[in-house]
């Protein structure tokens, strides 16, 4: 059955209803937002259940031919999203009824456009379709990271904006330039005409792409803005930033870069040791430094720039185990980061502060969150049994398989300088109890129970990684293999 | 003093830089040969097979009316976060009084204004125009009433909460157009592949569902930016 067009359609209607069931009666707004969310969970889920004999999907819009009809495609790689999309919008929803007090109508609102963008970006086969998903998505960012509305959102939101929309220049800058070296914006059309135009100018294009989607997952050089964007805004928001729309952008250049230009491109050129050691750089630099930082949002913040190297310098091997390593990492990350931001909004409702300094103590006021808390920060590290620590190793086997022998020193290295910033926050948490100053703040369901159940996940994939590799064993299927995409679109 | 001249100097060179460098690729890929398959069969076929002798339209509400959708979509949500981020206590800046013969005059332009743009967005599929332009022409005219009476006569007849309701349900009708198709089709946004009557082109009556795309979208377009001027100007 072809579900995936209501991927699109569900919150489209939610966006554009939302407003009418506002005016009719406030209390219709969430009923018909988790609905619509947990349609979107059970699609994703559907599919990912359904694997072996739906995959690979297509879809023309308007029932065109399939080289003039936009098309909508889901292949074995689109599952590495879509087990977030069933996953992080309604843990973030649940979350967000306690914490988004103000125009929620709204909110919810702007998190249906992100989600549209997301699943749309996602599934997209043409060039200009993602840009059109791209903006979507982009545009609800910049208003969700002000949605708090203080000074400091203000500011992040406007820093975003600017250098989100130079970002998105380079970017349709590249899509332009490509339709007009190939004269087609079909993804599957474009591989066979890129071969045909000279190196120089495919690295340019190349470069393009690098640029326009790299602002948005914060590659090193382009990172200003998130530490900014997450220190302003609330913790829903943060959650499916860094849960599911980062890795959506990073998804969507992976798929480019491999699909467009080829993976042999990379490996005769000396673009694989560039992005290698580009993710290198993006990893140390993002754990220096979040050993600087003293709010929590922005340490993590910055250990995501950090994560996201990790999943570069993965993916940039170019090899299957690279791919299925990468991949395992964006899911174990995006869980585990989403599980961590909870508990860090949890912890914030007692103290009011994000600073690490005034958490003194505050074991003792939350003993369960701080234990929860301490617990993911060195499950984050990569000890077992956590997710992460099956993902590193997978990285690690697959960089020392490849041949790249300082990259895979550099990931332990990398490890042991985040133990430094992950376990400022233990020791703070745990020492310095300086007496009981008020009432105990009482969680409520929809606060712990989201972090309880990622945290869960988090330790049954760390326990039983084959649930997860299951999945996306078959992804890099139709990344190393041009064919295989250009077939599925095009037809035999 | 010193440092900042210097680092001007080396922004301008790194712009530069880039201007030539983007100059350059721009003169390589011009001199590519390209067989511009995509826009062929629009030109070659479109007519033929939407039914609209208006090939933009043709484009905009069947080939690509996914993407159509999508900018919709970003138009309605760029006017929902202007009337969500913008401040409400903003000083007035709208007290020019200006004499009857501006009023008289603007009273007598506005029928007009709704005429062309009622015949640009019934006429989008035959001659230039659609939805899109409609729409805006739409949204001129609550920017002139709004300049020419102020701002409360604008808000007594439509303030921001009827014409976010209109918005909705213009944008309803569009995805409502769209999963008919997808009923009635087998597409989602299907039009003329889904077997819609599409009429002899250069009639009224043509081009399937495309009017009522039209409709839906200029509906939309108008009291979206129409949302977004209010929301700039508003005073409280």
């Amino acid at each position: 059955m072809d579900l995936l067009i209501w991927l699109i359609i569900i919150p489209l209607f939610t966006i554009f209803s939302i407003g009418i069931f506002n005016y009719i009666n406030k209390k219709f707004v969430l009923p018909v937002v988790f609905t619509s969310a947990i349609l979107q969970s059970g699609i994703a889920i559907y599919y990912i259940i359904n694997r072996n004999n739906l995959l690979p999907q297509l879809y023309n819009v308007g029932n065109w031919q399939r080289d003039i009809a936009i098309n909508l495609s889901i292949d074995n790689f689109t599952l590495v999203i879509f087990v977030l999309i069933a996953i992080m919008p309604l843990l973030s929803l649940l979350y967000s009824i306690t914490e988004i007090q103000r125009k929620p109508a709204k909110f919810y609102l702007l998190i249906n456009v992100l989600l549209l963008g997301a699943s749309g970006m996602v599934m997209t086969a043409d060039l200009f379709n993602f840009y059109v998903f791209f903006e979507i998505a982009s545009i609800s960012s910049y208003a969700l990271v002000a949605f708090r509305d203080e000074d400091i959102s203000l500011e992040a939101a406007f820093e975003y904006l600017i250098i989100g929309s130079i970002g998105s220049v380079f970017l349709l800058l590249g899509i332009v330039l490509t339709y007009q070296a190939t004269g087609t914006l079909n993804m599957a059309m474009i591989p066979g005409r890129m071969a045909e135009i000279p190196v120089i100018t495919r690295q340019v294009l190349m470069s393009l792409f690098i640029i326009g989607l790299g602002v948005k997952f914060a590659l090193v050089p382009l990172h200003a803005w998130m530490p900014d964007a997450y220190q302003g805004s609330p913790i829903s928001y943060i959650v499916l930033s860094s849960g599911l729309v980062v890795n959506v952008y990073f998804f969507v250049l992976v798929r480019i870069l491999f699909i467009f230009f080829g993976v042999e491109f990379f490996q005769e050129t000396i673009f694989t040791n560039l992005i290698v050691g580009w993710g290198v750089l993006s990893m140390l630099f993002g754990h220096g430094a979040a050993l600087q930082q003293d709010n929590l949002k922005r340490l993590f913040a910055y250990s995501t720039i950090a994560q996201l190297g990790y999943v570069i310098i993965a993916f940039g091997l170019g090899t299957e185990a690279g791919i299925v390593a990468g991949s395992f990492h964006l899911i174990s990350h995006a869980l585990l980061k989403g599980a961590i931001f909870f508990t860090a909004g949890n912890l914030h409702k007692a103290t009011g502060s994000y600073q690490i300094r005034e958490m003194k103590g505050m074991a003792e006021k939350m003993p369960v969150m701080s234990i929860i808390f301490v617990l993911m920060l060195i499950a984050m590290v990569g000890i077992p049994p956590s997710n992460i620590f099956v993902s590193k190793w997978l990285i690690l086997s697959a960089a020392v398989e490849a041949g790249y022998l300082l990259p895979a020193f550099m990931i332990v290295f990398g490890s042991f300088l985040s133990l430094g910033y992950y376990l400022r926050p233990v020791i703070t948490i745990y020492t310095g109890y300086t007496g009981f100053p008020g009432k105990l703040p009482l969680l409520k369901f929809n606060e712990y129970f989201p972090t309880l159940l990622l945290a869960g996940i988090c330790l049954i994939i760390g326990l039983f990684p084959g649930y997860i590799l299951n999945i996306i064993d078959t992804a890099p299927e139709f990344l190393l293999e041009q064919s295989n995409f250009i077939i599925h679109i095009l037809g035999g | 003093m010193k440092n900042i001249s210097f680092n001007k100097l080396f922004s301008f060179s790194l712009v530069s830089l880039l201007g030539v460098l983007l100059l350059i690729s721009f003169y390589d890929i011009s001199n590519l040969e390209v067989t511009l398959s995509l826009s062929e069969h629009y030109i070659n076929y479109g007519v033929e097979e939407t039914g609209a002798i208006n090939l933009v339209t043709a484009i905009l509400f069947d080939y690509r009316a996914f993407d159509t959708i999508g900018e919709a979509t970003v138009i309605f949500t760029a006017a929902s976060i202007v009337a969500l981020i913008l401040p409400q206590h903003e000083a007035s800046m709208l007290k020019t009084e200006f004499t009857p013969i501006v009023h008289q005059s603007i009273a007598f332009i506005l029928p007009f204004f709704w005429v062309i743009s009622i015949f640009l967005i019934a006429y989008g599929h035959l001659s230039p125009g659609g939805g899109f332009s409609g729409g805006v022409i739409i949204s001129a005219m609550s920017i002139l009433i709004i300049f020419t009476y102020g701002f409360h006569y604008m808000t007594r007849r439509f303030n921001v909460t009827r014409l976010s309701l209109i918005e909705d349900f213009g944008a309803l009708l569009f995805l409502s157009i769209g999963v008919f198709g997808l009923i009635y089709g087998g597409s989602f946004l299907a039009n003329s592949q889904a077997g819609v009557y599409l009429g002899n082109p250069g009639e009224l009556l043509s081009g399937g569902l495309m009017p009522l795309s039209n409709l839906a979208v200029g509906a939309k377009v108008g009291t979206g930016l129409s949302i977004i001027f209010i929301s700039l100007t508003r005073e409280d």
